[in-house]
C-alpha cells in the first residue's frame, strides 16, 4: 500500500484527473455520466472528449485509483454499460489533492490580495 | 412530411458520423481498442444524440472537442502501450532480441549499401549530386529517426554508428586537435623527422581515431541510458555487448571511406570494401551466439580492408601525390601498408573492447534476465 509519501509524489493531479475522481466520489458512473458530470462541476470549462476520457480512465485503472464495476443497472437497459467507482487509493489521492488545494487557497486568504485599481 | 423529412435527416447525418468515429477509432492500439472501443462508441453516441436534441452548436462543439482531442489521445494511447510493452520486455527471461524479419534485414544491410551511392555520384556515373546527396542524408535521418523511436532495435545501429561517426569527424576530432596545445603539435612535427619514431607515431594517430570513436559511442551511448525511453537499450546491452560492436561496426563505413581515400581510382576500391562489410553485417545479424556475431564483425570488418589493400598493392598504378618527395615509391608502398595494418588493428581491438562489459555483472535490474 503506498505511504503519504508516496501519495504526495502523485500530486498535483492535471484537472482531468481530479474532476473524474471527484465526480466518481460521491457514487459509481459510467462514462458519459462522468463527462457530463465533469462538465458540471467545472462550469462548462472543462468539456471532456471521449478519446481524453478513456485515456484517464484507462491510466487510473492502471494505477489503480479506480475500479470497474459491473452493470449497475442490473442488466434493465438494452445496452451493458460499464460503470466505475473510486477505489480506497483513489479516494486517498483526491482527498490529498483536495487539503493540497485548500492549503492553496487558505496561504492566498492570508495575504489581501490587490486590486485591479492597485495596478492602474 | 418536411417534419419528417427533417428527423430522416438527422438520423442520416448521425449515422454517418458514427460511421466516422467507428473508423478513428480503428486508429487506437489494438489492445486499447478492444478494451473500451465499445464503450467509447457508445458515449459517442449518446454525447451526439443528446446535443443534437439541443442545438446545432452544442453539438458542433462536441464534434470540434472530439477533433481536436484525437491526435493527442491516440498517440497517448501509443506511448502508453509502448511503456507498458519496454517495462514488461526489462523483466521477460529473454536474453537476445529475436531473429530479424526480412524487411529488418534489408534496411540494416542497406545502412552499408547506401554509401556506395554517395561513390558513385563521385564518378559522374549517376544523377546530380542535388539529388542524391540530400536523398542519402534524409534516408539516413529518417532511418534513424525511427530506429530511436523503436528504442533501438539492432537493424538501427549501423545507422546509429554513422550518426556517432559523422558527428566525431565533423565536431569533435577538430575540437580535440584544437585543444592540443601548439607546443605538442610543433614537438610532433620535429619528432616526424627523426627516423624510427614514425611507426610509433602513426600507430598513436591510428588509435586516436579509433578510441576517440569508441569514446563517444560510450559517452552517448551512457546518456542515452539516462533517459527512461531508452532504458531497454540499456539493458539489451547489458545482456548483449555486441550489440556496442554493431555500432561501431556502422562507425567503420565512414571510416572506410576515409581510409581508402587517398588511393587513386578509389571507387572501386571503397565499394568492394562497403559490400564485404555489409557481408559481414549480414553475417552478425543470422549468428546465434554473441561470440560468433563478434567474429562475423572481425571476419567482415578484415575482408573488408584487406581485400582493397592487398588488391592495391598488386596494382601497380597508385601514385601518392602527397606524400613527400624525397621518399621512393616503394617505402611509400610499404608505409601505407603499414597504416593499413595499423587502422585494421585499432578496428578490431575496439570491436572486441565492450567484451569488458562481459567481465561485470548485471545489475539488479538484469538479474533476473536469463
Amino acid at each position: 500500500m503506498k505511504t503519504s509519501t508516496d501519495i504526495l509524489n502523485d500530486l498535483p493531479l492535471t484537472e482531468v484527473t481530479y474532476f473524474i475522481l471527484l465526480s466518481l466520489s460521491p457514487a459509481p458512473r459510467h462514462g458519459y455520466a462522468i463527462m457530463k458530470d465533469v462538465r458540471g462541476l467545472s462550469q462548462g470549462r472543462v468539456t471532456l472528449s471521449t478519446g481524453t476520457l478513456y485515456g484517464a480512465l484507462k491510466r487510473m485503472l492502471e494505477l489503480g485509483w479506480i475500479l470497474r464495476v459491473e452493470d449497475m443497472n442490473g442488466g434493465s437497459s438494452a445496452r451493458e454499460r460499464k460503470f466505475y467507482r473510486l477505489s480506497l487509493m483513489g479516494n486517498r489521492i483526491l482527498s490529498a489533492e483536495v487539503e493540497r488545494l485548500d492549503n492553496l487557497v487558505s496561504a492566498a486568504h492570508l495575504r489581501s490580495l490587490p486590486t485591479s485599481a492597485d495596478f492602474a | 412530411m418536411s417534419r419528417l423529412r427533417k428527423r430522416g435527416k438527422h438520423v442520416a447525418s448521425t449515422d454517418f458520423l458514427l460511421r466516422i468515429y467507428c473508423a478513428l477509432l480503428n486508429l487506437y492500439p489494438r489492445e486499447f481498442r478492444t478494451e473500451f472501443g465499445d464503450e467509447m462508441y457508445s458515449v459517442f453516441a449518446e454525447a451526439i444524440l443528446d446535443a443534437r436534441d439541443h442545438n446545432g452548436s452544442i453539438l458542433r462543439d462536441v464534434l470540434l472537442g472530439e477533433l481536436r482531442d484525437f491526435p493527442l489521445a491516440v498517440l497517448g494511447a501509443y506511448f502508453r502501450e509502448r511503456f507498458k510493452r519496454q517495462a514488461g520486455n526489462s523483466s521477460a527471461k529473454t536474453s537476445r532480441e529475436g531473429s530479424l524479419s526480412s524487411k529488418e534485414m534489408l534496411v540494416a544491410l542497406f545502412a552499408f549499401i547506401l554509401p556506395v551511392g554517395f561513390i558513385l555520384q563521385n564518378t559522374n556515373l549517376s544523377t546530380s549530386l542535388k539529388i542524391i546527396l540530400p536523398a542519402i542524408f534524409a534516408f539516413v535521418t529518417i532511418t534513424f529517426a525511427v530506429g530511436m523511436y523503436q528504442g533501438f532495435p539492432r537493424w538501427s545501429l549501423p545507422y546509429l554508428g554513422q550518426v556517432v561517426s559523422i558527428t566525431g569527424y565533423l565536431f569533435l576530432f577538430q575540437w580535440i586537435a584544437d585543444l592540443l596545445s601548439p607546443a605538442i603539435i610543433n614537438r610532433f612535427g620535429q619528432v616526424v623527422m627523426v627516423e624510427g619514431t614514425y611507426p610509433l607515431l602513426q600507430a598513436f594517430s591510428a588509435g586516436f581515431l579509433w578510441l576517440s570513436l569508441f569514446g563517444l559511442t560510450l559517452l552517448i551511448l551512457g546518456l542515452l541510458a539516462l533517459l527512461p525511453w531508452f532504458r531497454p537499450l540499456y539493458w539489451r546491452i547489458r545482456q548483449d555487448w555486441s550489440l556496442i560492436s554493431f555500432i561501431l561496426y556502422g562507425e567503420a563505413i565512414v571510416a572506410l571511406i576515409l581510409l581508402f581515400d587517398g588511393y587513386r581510382y578509389e571507387e572501386p576500391y571503397i565499394i568492394a570494401s562497403l559490400m564485404l562489410l555489409g557481408a559481414g553485417a549480414w553475417l552478425y545479424l543470422r549468428s546465434p551466439s554473441l561470440w560468433q556475431r563478434v567474429l562475423a564483425l572481425c571476419f567482415g570488418l578484415t575482408l573488408a580492408i584487406w581485400v582493397p589493400a592487398v588488391v592495391k598493392s598488386l596494382v601497380s598504378d597508385q601514385r601518392w601525390s602527397l606524400w613527400p618527395q624525397w621518399q621512393s615509391l616503394e617505402i611509400v608502398n610499404w608505409i601505407d601498408t603499414g597504416h593499413t595494418i595499423l587502422d585494421w588493428s585499432w578496428m578490431v581491438i575496439i570491436l572486441l573492447a565492450p567484451a569488458l562489459l562481459g567481465f561485470f555483472p548485471p545489475g539488479e535490474k538484469t538479474k533476473t534476465v536469463v
